[in-house]
């Protein structure tokens, strides 16, 4: 879910904006040749993904596919994220400018959720939970980055908040359903420099 | 890769992006929103501003459409909320068709001209209304497939120059 434009205080949009800035710039100084078409390809799968919507009641929310960004992208995420969104705000009408940063950041805050997860697990547990996890926790991170970043705005948001909480966690639970195949199909391929 | 192909391939399925055209005429507001796959934008918000000043907002029906008596000054922009961060903008110019049949009624104003006046506006009323459903179908019929060509061309385009500056750099 993407937070609409006019929906989130100055505060929140400036706070968040501070804070993702120096994550920006350091990717973009960390970021060399080789590893840009990896950014390019999972930039261009979260613009794309993300206009599949899963219908949940009155409501609907779309795919991320988080955890995959995370493994394969660690905090280069943010930049990945970044230029998805600001075309999704420009070309489909989808989050907008200013809450670019809000929705950047609750992302790439998933994204990297993934990534340490992947880390910390991948050698504790079976690859099945493991990649399960991955793809449920990033998704249940980036709902409650959006509950915040409303319930900040304004406390006339408590049940629009409340609500994106709700309405992420079937999408939590079919992300990690699909983690689970997409990391079997990836071991199988042993894709270059994704250490499945 | 097959995997992401599998991912990749529903946006032709079920892509949800949000479209809305609008006319205003003798003082009748209409808007109609929808999403990309065809569904209408049931029971959307939507707010008519002017210079970012708030003008009358109100909600489209279960076809995602509003169809009122509205009185408004133009031009305004019609801004819907497709909620879940789907939102469409459209502006509606001034009206410069009616200072014309205004001009053209007034060397007329023998006999007839109230008459006139009259059929001129309902014609061009339901003209107007008839060209915004010409327009939304030939918006439903766009598909989204293209925006999303354009979105997947711009990534490539701003990473490719990215990747060129830095190979240049290193070298």
């Amino acid at each position: 879910m993407h937070i609409s434009e006019g929906v989130l205080s100055a505060g929140v949009i400036a706070t968040s904006s501070i804070i993702l800035a120096p994550l920006i710039l350091n990717s973009v100084r960390k970021l060399h040749a080789d590893d840009i078409s990896k950014v390019a390809l999972l930039s261009a799968l979260f613009f794309v993904v993300s206009t599949i919507h899963l219908p949940i009641g009155v409501t609907s929310v779309h795919f991320m596919m988080l955890g995959i960004i995370g493994i394969m992208l660690g905090w280069h995420s943010f930049t990945a994220l970044l230029i998805a969104l600001l075309l999704q705000a420009m070309l489909i009408g989808f989050g907008g400018i200013s809450s670019l940063s809000v929705n950047t950041l609750n992302t790439g805050i998933g994204a990297l959720t993934g990534f340490y997860l992947f880390k910390l697990l991948k050698d504790r547990l079976p690859t099945a939970i493991v990649s399960f996890l991955v793809g449920f926790i990033p998704i249940l991170v980036a709902s409650v980055g959006i509950a915040v970043a409303l319930l900040f705005s304004s406390d006339d948001f408590l049940i629009v908040a409340q609500t994106a909480l709700l309405a992420h966690l079937p999408l939590a639970f079919v992300e990690g359903i699909m983690m689970v195949f997409l990391f079997k199909t990836l071991q199988k391929y042993q894709i270059k420099g994704l250490n499945i | 890769m097959k995997a992401l192909i599998i991912v990749l391939f529903p946006i032709f399925i079920y892509a949800h992006s949000l479209s809305v055209t609008s006319s205003y005429e003798n003082k009748e507001l209409f808007i109609e929103s929808f999403f990309g796959d065809g569904n209408p934008c049931k029971g959307c918000n939507f707010v008519v501003k002017k210079d970012e000043k708030e003008l009358y907002k109100g909600s489209l029906d279960n076809e995602g459409v509003f169809e009122e008596e509205v009185i408004l000054e133009t031009p305004f922009d019609v801004h819907v909320d497709g909620g879940m961060g789907h939102w469409a903008d459209v502006s509606i110019e001034g009206n410069e068709m009616d200072e014309e049949s205004d001009i053209t009624n007034n060397l007329n104003t023998t006999m007839n001209s109230i008459d006139e006046t009259k059929i001129r506006q309902i014609i061009r009323s339901e003209l107007n209304k008839q060209n915004s459903k010409i327009e939304i179908m030939i918006e439903k019929n766009k598909s989204n497939l293209e925006k999303m060509l354009m979105g997947l061309g711009y990534i490539l385009g701003i990473f490719g120059l990215w990747q060129l500056i830095l190979r240049k750099k290193e070298k």
